[in-house]
Formats: structure tokens, sequence, C-alpha cells
């Protein structure tokens, strides 16, 4: 039976979830390399006030996913496939040895500046729970203007989907929800209207910034974000990963397509936990589990279990 | 070619055996990877690159239950220089594998019938081109296609042993093994059958050596999951209140003797309450005695109680082994004891021989038309349409099939009764009941000739709802078919047009019946009802003989 990694996004940062970090050689030489890149204490981007940042709390759960993936490699326990909610994507990268953490780093600090710049204000995300793909994607069509555009951002699962874009008309989005048949509309605590074309720039700019970094072909394989399909090579690895912030995140997809290629063990890195209650919802078949306050060893052994029960 | 004479420039053909001449050859190349009839487990990817050439039709067995897994997994780490353009015949499309030979460029193009658990990467590598569709089939058209023009130059199977002469033996998932054996076989077509052991002496012969040209031991026993086992404690009061209805108002009513049940905790349900609700109306010997189904392990409380004449299977069922083989009197068993299944007789049966099938769906829309199929997958239909249809080349009659006739011409028909059960809403507070079928978009997205529908809304004659049974068949025209449906379909889309004063005109003239007009309570619809409220309690009730697999085991 397959085994997934699943690398969480931004809103599963926490306070202190530096200072939780398996104790282990490969720990040390990750925080080490960071340090010397992003030239700071790490053990200071995970305070309070500096996770409010966006560009902190990218850089933050980068690091820290990075640490227990390369921890549980280190115990033998690797994945059979990879895939990562949005910034999640760029661990996942590493992770399957197809881009190096130092690339990582620079681009996701780069990823953050830039979304902290474009979007000052007057822009959010609205999550929206009991409405289907084709319900919400016809309220989206009818509401959105020039003035106020808006746009189908991540579908997390059938019916919990996200949509970004002009507060004005994720305002009069989340009124027609409740008519519409949905039971819940809620605006994120997110100035940035993430996975929209109106990210568009900042893709460009992440992808003039990637020319010069070499990205090898993923050891496992990796999910894309945008299409939910398998990228097995560096080209299409390296398109999502600068692409995926101006595209719809088809997350259900990519996680059913993980189930459908025989993953039977979905493992979520720290600090998260979204992931593993939607794998759980979709696949009951499956198990799936967060491994944030769990020992990497116990964690280890389970995948080594599960590789060993090969029906799939 | 007037007076006998051929048009000029054709030619005769020099050569009427070509099929056979090319499968010696194929045979003569591969003769250092087998011993006799045995292929060496070791070099199966470079025999069946060896044996398969471009371009070929290979049926790969696979079901919803037994699949040939070795050998689809050999096949998907071919060379795809070697071997490329392949054309699948799969009913199942149930493993990574079947899907990894189109990503990696060794298959095409794909007819098959199911692909539920692989749904999704279906509808992406159609979409990405990396994959055609010849048709999605229902079970039996496939194997009849082929036999007619999709027969296929190589047919890899499964069984559970064999032995040097190539003879198989298949316990009692024997399911599909004959007739894709049949069509291959007798085709000059390339038969391979993987086997869980190879020995000297099979307890019996399910498919003769003659018509296998390979056996090969498999790394591990053929993959095979219990999918026709429903826990009864996840039985709610919804489902047995519908199990009531049913019971009253279509199987006592229209004394419904041979059936085929769908697979679900509604039809679930019915079986439990055959004992109990049905022996209480004294049912016991008037319904449901003759059947096609597979062995259901909810069924063994009404064949303890002595309810079930005859069941035919289209395969086993995990855990049912033992106790199929102690109730020989009931199931079709070989000299061996085991059950012997045969899913294209099983479906043959069940479209000729039955007085009615039931199934569930999850929608429907307001001319009763039925589809299981989502947005974006594609998971195409299974076994239920074969059954759920009227077989229009019917001549022998039965009393229930005769109870559906209407009017009173010389020339009238009866007709099988294919009944569709659904709650209105589904999980989540989806309505069941819609303006179109998302089977309509897929369709049209994925660019088939025809709407994936299930079960056709004229093939349809009762559908059950936990607000009542609507007689279709009863319906005079589209527009009074309509309203009953309606009647029944709660506070959906479908059911909002009901007409309450139309709906009473219904309920008198027997179009409609809400549980009170059959004698039911709801408060009635309990759990106590069941026979069974839990798969312990069918391992009691077969006396020890069922052995659950583990995923249904709690204690």
């Amino acid at each position: 039976m397959s085994v997934a990694f699943l690398f969480p996004g931004q809103g599963s940062q926490h306070q202190g979830m530096l200072h939780d970090l398996p104790a282990c050689a490969s720990t040390a030489v990750t925080l080490e390399e960071a340090s010397r890149i992003l030239s700071r204490d790490i053990f200071e981007l995970d305070s309070e006030v500096a996770l409010r940042s966006t560009v902190v709390a990218q850089l933050a759960l980068l690091i820290t996913e990075v640490v227990y993936g390369r921890a549980l490699i280190s115990e033998g326990a690797v994945p059979n496939m990879v895939g990562g909610l949005s910034v999640g994507s760029y661990a996942a990268a590493v992770i399957a040895d197809s881009l190096d953490l130092s690339s990582a780093l620079t681009l996701v600090r780069l990823r953050g500046e830039l979304m902290e710049k474009v979007f000052p204000h007057g822009h959010g995300m609205v999550a929206i729970t009991g409405l289907d793909e084709k319900q919400v994607s016809a309220l989206v069509a009818e509401i959105t203007s020039r003035g106020a555009p808006i746009f189908l951002a991540n579908v997390n699962a059938p019916r919990q989907i996200v949509v970004s874009g002009a507060l004005a008309g994720l305002e009069k989005l989340m009124e027609k929800v409740r008519l519409a048949g949905g039971s819940k509309a809620q605006r994120l605590d997110v100035a940035v209207p993430s996975h929209c074309q109106l990210l568009n720039p900042i893709a460009e700019e992440l992808d003039r910034a990637a020319a010069g970094i070499s990205l090898r072909d993923p050891k496992y394989v990796y999910v894309g974000n945008r299409s939910g399909r398998p990228l097995r090579d560096s080209v299409s690895v390296r398109e999502d990963l600068v692409s995926n912030v101006a595209h719809t995140v088809r997350w259900h997809d990519a996680t059913t397509l993980m189930f459908e290629l025989g993953a039977r063990l979905f493992l979520e890195l720290p600090p998260g936990c979204v992931l593993t209650k939607l794998a759980a919802t979709s696949f009951p078949e499956a198990r799936a589990i967060a491994c944030a306050g769990s020992r990497v060893d116990f964690i280890a052994q389970l995948i080594r279990k599960y590789h060993q029960l090969k029906r799939l | 070619m007037r007076n006998g004479r051929l048009p000029k420039g054709a030619h005769l053909r020099s050569s009427w055996s070509t099929r056979r001449q090319k499968k010696a050859e194929r045979i003569a190349a591969a003769r250092n990877f087998a011993d006799g009839q045995i292929l060496a487990q070791e070099t199966i990817v470079q025999a069946l690159e060896t044996l398969v050439l471009p371009g070929d039709r290979v049926a790969i067995e696979g079901n919803n239950q037994k699949q040939a897994d070795f050998l689809s997994r050999a096949l998907a780490q071919a060379d795809s220089q070697k071997l490329h353009d392949l054309h699948l015949l799969i009913s199942s499309v149930s493993r990574p594998e079947h899907l990894d030979l189109f990503e990696h460029g060794i298959a095409r193009k794909i007819d098959f019938a199911y692909a539920g658990p692989q749904s999704l990467r279906m509808a992406q590598l159609l979409e990405d081109r990396r994959l055609e569709i010849g048709a999605i089939h229902t079970y039996v058209e496939l194997y009849a296609r082929m036999f007619i023009d999709l027969i296929p130059n190589v047919a890899l199977v499964c069984a559970a042993q064999g032995d040097r002469q190539g003879n198989l033996f298949t316990g009692p998932n024997t399911e599909d093994t004959p007739t894709i054996v049949e069509a291959a076989g007798f085709s000059s077509g390339i038969v391979i059958a993987q086997v869980n052991e190879i020995v000297d002496e099979l307890p019996r012969v399910d498919i003769p050596g003659s018509w296998v040209d390979y056996v090969v031991k498999a790394d591990r026993p053929f993959a095979i999951e219990p999918l026709f086992t429903r826990d009864p404690r996840h039985i709610h009061e919804v489902n047995i209140l519908m199990a009531m209805m049913v019971i009253r108002g279509i199987y006592e009513r229209h004394g419904v003797l041979s059936l085929n049940h769908g697979v679900g905790f509604d039809t679930a349900a019915i079986e439990l309450l055959l004992p109990t609700y049905a022996g209480s109306l004294g049912l016991k010997g008037k319904i449901c005695r003759h059947w096609a189904l597979n062995p259901h392990p909810t069924l063994i409380p009404a064949i303890e109680t002595g309810w079930v004449e005859s069941v035919h299977c289209f395969g086993s069922e995990l855990g049912m082994e033992e106790y199929l083989a102690a109730r020989s009197d009931l199931f079709f068993t070989g000299r061996d004891g085991s059950l012997r299944s045969n899913r294209v007789l099983a479906q043959l049966a069940g479209q000729y021989g039955i007085d009615l099938f039931i199934g569930s769906t999850l929608q429907m829309d307001g001319d009763a038309n039925s589809s299981t199929v989502t947005l974006g997958r594609l998971a195409g239909f299974g076994g239920a349409p074969n059954m759920g249809h009227d077989p229009h080349g019917r001549r022998h009659a039965s009393p229930a099939w005769l109870s559906l006739i209407k009017g009173n011409s010389d020339v009238a028909r009866g007709k099988k009764l294919v009944v569709q059960m659904l709650e209105t809403y589904q999980k989540g507070g989806v309505p069941a009941f819609v303006e179109s079928l998302d089977a309509v978009k897929v369709g049209r997205d994925a660019g088939m000739p025809i709407a994936p529908i299930m079960i056709y809304g004229d093939d349809v004659t009762h559908v059950v709802t936990e607000e009542g049974v609507a007689y279709l068949y009863k319906a005079i025209d589209l527009g009074e078919r309509r309203s009953a449906l309606a009647a029944i379909a709660g506070v959906t889309p479908v059911g909002l047009r009901h007409d309450p004063k139309r709906t009473e005109k219904l309920r008198r003239d027997g179009l409609v019946a809400f549980p009170e007009d059959l004698g039911i309570h709801p408060v009635e619809a309990k759990r106590s009802l069941l026979a069974a409220k839990s798969i312990e309690d069918l391992v009691a009730w077969s006396g020890g003989l069922y052995k659950p697999p583990a995923r249904f085991r709690s204690w």
C-alpha cells in the first residue's frame, strides 16, 4: 500500500512551531542551512508577532515541513508520492529531491514578499461550505465584475470551496451563498486574493526568478496543485511551483488522484492537521494521520509497515 | 460480379489461417521464457514483450472482485519502445497499473464497463488525450463484443491453481475467466493465466488446458475485494422503512418469486427483513425463492430460515466460501464442493430468468432516469444496467411478469419489474432528485455519443423513497408518470412540482402508495426488525461457517 506525504499551506502555522522539531542529525543540518541562506536566526521566525508576516509564515512552514520530512526519510520512511497545498508544494518538491532547499527558501521568500506588496488592501478570500463546484462557479460567474472580480481559488473538498478576489465581490457572494442553499460562508484571515489570475504578475516574477534554478525529476510522484495530475519530470514540477499562486488549487482532485494511485496512508507533515481531516472524510478506506505532536520513530514505523503491505 | 466472374483486379486470398500462423510465430519467439506451458515468473516482463505485439487487443481479466494483477503489473513494466498502442479490454478498471499503462505510453485505447476506483484518472487521461475510449459498456456488452468485433489477440487471466498441462482451477471465483479464455483461445489468440500455485492435481478443472497457452505462478495471490459485504450495523431506520414498503408494496403485491438485488444498505435491509417482517406477514414460500445474486452475507438469515431455494452467483464473496460449500442444495458447486460462479451466465439469468431487479441509485431526474455518475469522473456502469432493464426478447411468463400487463390487447406481453430505491436527500443535504443528471454534462464534456445513464426511466416500473412507492408502470402517459414520481420526491426540485390534489387522485388510482396505504407505520421501522444487527450476528447465523475478512471484524 502506498504512502502519501501531504504538506500544509498558509493558515497552519502556529507560534513556537520551530521550537518543537524532531531532535535528529538531519534537523541540525537543515536549520543551519536555512539560517545561512536567510541570514537570520530561525528560532525568531515563529513568534506570534513574526508569524503575522506572510513572508515569515511561509518560510517557517517550509522549514518545519522540510525538517520533519527529512527526519522521516533518514529513518528509511519514504513516501511514494508527495503533494503540498499552495506554499506547501515547495516543501513537497524539496522532499521529492526535485528542488534544493536553498532555492526553495529563495523562491518562497520572494513569493511571500510579492504577495504582501501587490495587494495591500481591498482583497481577501471566503470559504464556502455546502455548495458544490458547479453551484459556486455559477455564483462566481453571476457576481464577478471588472471592478470587483472574484474567482474560484481552492476546491478542497466537493463541498468546501474557497473563492478569492475583491472584497466588494466577496461580500455579494456571502449574501448569496445562503440563498443558494450553502451552509456557511466565512471570510478567511488573509489579505491576499491567492490562487486567481490577479496574481499573474507574481507568477511571472517567480518564473523569472526560477529561470536560473535547476530542478531535478522528482524521486517520488509529485502531484500538482493546478492540474491535480501526477507530475514526474522537473519541467512540470517547476511550472506548478511558480504558477500555482495564480491558479485554482484542485486539492480534492490531487488527493483523489493519490488515492487512485494506491495511497492508503496519508500523512500530513507538521504543523498542519486540516489536510488530514479532508483526507479522512474523502477516503474512509485509507488512514489519514497528522504527524504534528507524534514521535518521528513511531510515524516512521507506521510508514514502513504500509510499504510491507504491498497489496495495491 | 455478373455471371460469377470476379470484378477486374480482384484476387483471391492466399491464406485463411494467418492468425494461427502468427500465433505459432509468437510462441516460437517466446520459447526461451517457457518450460512447456509454464512461463518463468522472473522473466514475465520479457515474455510479455515477446508474446504481445504493438497494436494488439489485450483482454486483462479484472472485474469488481478478482483481478489478474500479477500480469497487469508485469505488462505495465514493459518497455514502451517495444510495446505500444495496445487496445485494452478490461471490464473493471480497478487497479492503478491499468492506467499506468496509458501514462507510460504502452496502451492507447480502452473498452471498459466500470472504472469507479480510477474514475478521476480516467477523466484526466481522456482530457489529456493520452487515452481513447472505444466505448463504455455494460459487462455483458463488453463480453459480447469480444466475440464479434473486439476479439482479443491476447488474454491475461487469473486462477487459483494451474497444472503443467494448462488446466485451471478457479475455486469459487470463476467469474469471467471462461468467457475471456473462450474469446481469445478459440480465435488463435494467446491465453496466459497467472495462478497462485502450480500443482500436480487440481480439485476440479474450471478451464481445460487445451484452451490455455501458458501458466505462470504469480508473486502473490491474485487481488480480490469483498465488494458485496454490508455491515448490518450501518443499516438505519430509513433503509428499514423503505425495505418494508418494498416487501409489502412490491414483492407481496406482484408475487415476486425470482430476483436480483443490487448491492447497498437498502437491499441489505430487505434481505434481513425476510425472516422477521416478511415472515410475520406469512410470505414465506410466496416471495423471494430464486436468486441471481452474489453471495451477500446479509442473505444468510433468510437462507437459514428456509426462504431461499436457489442462488446463482456472478462471483463469490470473501469469507463466504465455507458457508457456500456447506449449502450445496442452494448454490452451484463443483465436484470438489466449492462454489462455481459465472458472471456472464448470471447476467444472462438476471436479464431473462427473473421477475425483478431492484437497486439503489444516487441521482434521478423527473422522468426516472438515474445514474451514479458524478462530475469530473468517468466511472462507467458495471452490471446493474444489464439487469436494470426489461429484456424485450422475453417470451416465458410468470405471475409477476404478467401482473404488469396494462390494457387488454390480444398480443399484450408482461414486463420485468425494475425497481429503483433512493432517499430523497443524500448525505450532506444533496437532493437526489434533480432537474438534469450530472451524467448528461459528463457525457457532453467527455464527447460521449450518449449520456452515461445507468437505468433508463422508461425501463423503471417502480420507484421507492422514504415517502412512498410510485407505480410508474401504471401511468397512462408521461404526465401521469411524472406526477407519480413527484409525489414521492419530497422537497427536492422534482418533488416541489407535485400537486397535492393530483397526488390524492394518484393514491386512489393506485399509482402512488404512502406507507399508511400499505399498512405500514413509519414508527415500526426499527432496527429490532433486522434478523442480524451486526457481522457477528451473521457469523452466528452461519454456525461459524462465514469467516468475514478482517476489515469487517470488530470483535
